[in-house]
């Protein structure tokens, strides 16, 4: 796991997150960042410390918001996998 | 001078953080609005000594009991379905939470005051301790879902 991703378990399956990575490369707060995805400082240090699994509207505005897919932010390991 | 200093720090925070800030101030208020209404309601409560409006001939008159009662539910509903919007998806969640708690507790606490009253070791269940159990156990268990 590199430097900034954070692990959330749910039974087996591990997803990770490089939001914090992506927020650091803007030079932003997290309450910059929550605001322009509607949510509140809390939740983006919840979603970035693997303590919240973000609904799939947030994670669209998120990936929107950085100009990414979903997959680019979260990772359950699974990815490559077919 | 005050107003030029908070002016400043708002022109160095970026939109995020001003939206954040906006969004802060609207619950903020939503919230002060809330706790006056049910302050009001209960002073009301409070000055009427707990008559009993069916026995005591100085009890609430029929109209004003509707009114508080139809204030408390407007309170209550409306201003927590307002609340809501303005609430992000984990706070929401631990809310959820919190209630689902609260209500355990009340669910809980009933039967076994019931219990020990039954067999002569407490006195008579009262619905406004009841009430309050289930209100402090939503503000502790909201309090520790946020903070945990």
């Amino acid at each position: 796991m590199t430097h900034g991703q954070h692990k959330l378990t749910h039974g087996d399956q591990r997803v990770q997150n490089r939001l914090r990575v992506l927020r650091a490369e803007r030079g932003w707060s997290q309450a910059e960042l929550g605001g322009r995805i509607g949510v509140s400082r809390q939740a983006v240090n919840a979603i970035e410390t693997g303590k919240h699994d973000p609904s799939l509207p947030l994670a669209f505005r998120l990936a929107r918001l950085f100009g990414t897919s979903i997959e680019e932010i979260f990772n359950d390991g699974t990815a490559g996998e077919g | 001078m005050m107003a030029r200093r908070v002016k400043a720090d708002l022109a160095e925070v970026g939109e995020g953080e001003r939206l954040e800030q906006a969004r802060n101030s609207r619950k903020a208020w939503l919230l002060i609005a809330l706790m006056a209404v049910g302050g009001l309601i209960g002073f009301v409560v409070a000055m009427s000594g707990g008559k009993d409006p069916f026995t005591d001939p100085d009890g609430w008159p029929p109209a004003m009991a509707i009114g508080i009662a139809i204030l408390f539910v407007a309170a209550t509903v409306g201003g927590g379905l307002i609340l809501a919007r303005q609430t992000d998806e984990v706070q929401l969640l631990a809310q959820y939470k919190a209630v689902a708690f609260a209500a355990l507790a009340y669910v809980l606490a009933y039967p076994i005051w019931f219990c020990l009253w039954m067999g002569g070791l407490a006195p008579e269940p009262m619905h406004g301790a009841l009430f309050a159990i289930f209100w402090l156990s939503l503000a502790g268990a909201s309090l520790f879902y946020r903070v945990r």
